[in-house]
């Protein structure tokens, strides 16, 4: 597979020179294959949003680079907007960004500054449409009658509609009901399948993330402290509480047996695996006695 | 971007410029323009600038940032400086070419209207650098204590006050949070003519008013939850108290005012 996304030594200050002088980021590295899953977790003022303004180019690097597709983002900075419709970024409660009269409306705002002609942002409406499961009734309403959830997934769909071969969410199913959080990790799923698309969601939840990411980075303080698969992460999970994250469920309970002298694979993260590790000890068990 | 806007900024600190009491920074405030405008004499601006700077030294604020604060007003001060420049009318001519004739009495005019809009920026901006919001209300609410007995709503517009001054900051993360979301949807704010401008600030202002009033409303709810009543019978957490800081702050004053009435009296 092909890289798609890189960052170089990315450093971030903000308000260099006065009081307030923050570095947010610190020369972190980091490269993301075409294709995958990626969770980012960290705890508030690690550095995560920070970082995903930079995929983008909302944010500027103080200092090092970002790349897509190789290619420096910055190289041309007249040409930045059309990063911003290949990557396509997804902020925290996104719902507060809607303003058109229709739902349909709004969603066709990002393909519009696309400069598509109406045809072409008829089709990018009903595909994204599609994908987060917005009726056409619903299209046709204000998006100010819709519930909180149902918002969220107008502001989610606004951006698949501009088809980013990246997409990357912050927080997407913070202050969601587990139905409403079960379907936008649902159909954010589908849009990776879907075209081979890359998608990074951002979290400081490790339960939400670990249940669709295939990767998972830990930022703490502005660095890359842990890179790896689920399995490989919440193996950790004593230099993540060091951290200040807290372990999924699961492995929480896998590791609390393990503590108690228990021989559990403590890395097993979904229920199902969880139950097929303590089955295979009992049949242990079982054939000992 | 927008984070880097100055006003009502206040650096916290604990130097004896921050822990005049409010109602006396907010009167010595007041005072210093007067002693601005009383200064006449090239060592009566030296002594307002000194006073100044003294100021700034031991609150420790940096002077850059003082400088910054300047920066939004430099056109209106090259604005003032040329115009005064050009039409005081002076016996001393410097240079002079068809219709425009410089003088040295307008040069110097110049000069003293410039240090005089310089001083008052920087002199008021100490204030708030100095002084938290909260403090500030405060200390307007009981400098106008008096106007209630007149019926006046004082306490109701300090908490107005203060209520929009904590919005400020609130309400420009907000700003640059939809900006940021509307340009990762390609919105564009800064290129095209005018009229294309005033329509891409529709996608933002929409989502800030909306937001405004369910900030204002949520506030208004928390505020009745909590029997927010009004300012009748209220006590303070912090009963403000005049100290030796305030007296020792007024001597300084007074006695740099009789220096600067002296030196005009003197003319130099």
């Amino acid at each position: 597979m092909s890289v798609i996304l890189q960052c170089e030594k990315l450093t971030h200050i903000y308000s260099p020179g006065t009081p307030f002088e923050f570095k947010a980021l610190d020369g972190l590295d980091l490269s993301v294959e075409k294709g995958s899953f990626t969770g980012i977790i960290g705890h508030t003022g690690s550095g995560k949003s920070t970082l995903i303004k930079h995929f983008n180019g909302l944010l500027k690097p103080t200092s090092g680079r970002v790349l897509l597709e190789g290619k420096d983002i910055w190289e041309e900075p007249k040409k930045i907007h059309s990063v911003r419709s290949r990557v396509g970024l997804v902020f925290q409660f996104p719902e507060y960004q809607i303003f058109e009269e229709t739902v349909e409306k709004d969603i066709a705002f990002g393909p519009k500054n696309m400069g598509l002609d109406e045809d072409g942002v008829r089709r990018a409406v009903e595909h994204a449409s599609e994908i987060t499961g917005i009726s056409s009734a619903m299209l046709k309403k204000s998006p100010f009658e819709l519930s909180g959830g149902e918002k969220r997934r107008v502001a989610i769909a606004g951006v698949i509609a501009m088809s980013p071969e990246v997409l990357i969410l912050d927080e997407p199913a913070a202050g969601l009901d587990p139905k409403g959080k079960d379907a936008i990790l649902d159909y954010i799923g589908r849009y990776h399948r879907e075209g081979g698309n890359t998608v990074m969601i951002v979290s400081h939840s490790m339960e939400d993330v670990s249940r669709v990411a295939e990767r998972i980075l830990v930022l703490d303080g502005g660095r890359m402290t842990i890179d790896g698969t689920p399995k490989e992460v919440f193996r950790m999970g004593e230099s993540l509480k060091k951290m200040g994250l807290e372990l999924p469920f699961v492995p929480r309970v896998l590791s609390r047996l393990a503590a108690m002298g228990i021989d559990v694979d403590t890395a097993e993260y979904t229920s199902e695996g969880a139950a097929r590790a303590l089955m295979s000890l009992k049949q242990r068990r079982d054939g000992n006695a | 971007m927008l984070k880097d806007i100055t006003l009502g900024q206040f650096f916290p600190g604990q130097s004896a410029v921050h822990r005049v009491d409010p109602r006396f920074k907010i009167v010595y405030t007041l005072w210093f323009i007067v002693m601005v405008f009383t200064a006449s004499t090239p060592c009566g601006y030296a002594l307002v600038f000194l006073f100044l700077l003294y100021t700034v030294l031991i609150s420790k604020i940096s002077v850059k940032l003082i400088l910054k604060s300047l920066k939004p007003i430099l056109i209106f001060m090259i604005f003032t400086a040329v115009l005064n420049l050009l039409y005081a009318r002076g016996e001393t001519v410097l240079w002079s070419w068809k219709f425009i004739t410089i003088t040295q009495e307008g040069l110097l005019r110049a000069l003293y209207m410039v240090l005089r809009i310089m001083f008052l920026v920087a002199g008021t901006s100490m204030l708030t650098y100095t002084t938290s919001p909260t403090m500030l209300t405060d200390g307007v609410e009981r400098l106008f204590k008096p106007l209630a007995k007149l019926r006046f709503p004082v306490h109701e517009l300090a908490m107005m006050m203060t209520i929009a001054l904590r919005f400020i900051p609130i309400l420009i993360e907000e700003t640059d949070k939809i900006m940021s979301a509307q340009r990762a949807r390609g919105a564009d704010f800064e290129s095209g003519n005018l009229l294309r401008r005033a329509k891409a600030l529709v996608p933002l202002l929409v989502p800030l008013f909306v937001s405004a009033f369910r900030r204002a409303d949520e506030l208004a709810l928390a505020m009745e939850c909590r029997c927010y009543r009004g300012g009748e019978g209220r006590t303070k957490y912090r009963a403000m108290k005049a100290g030796g800081v305030d007296l020792a702050a007024g001597l300084v004053m007074l006695a740099i005012q009789v220096g600067i009435i002296l030196l005009g009296r003197f003319g130099i």
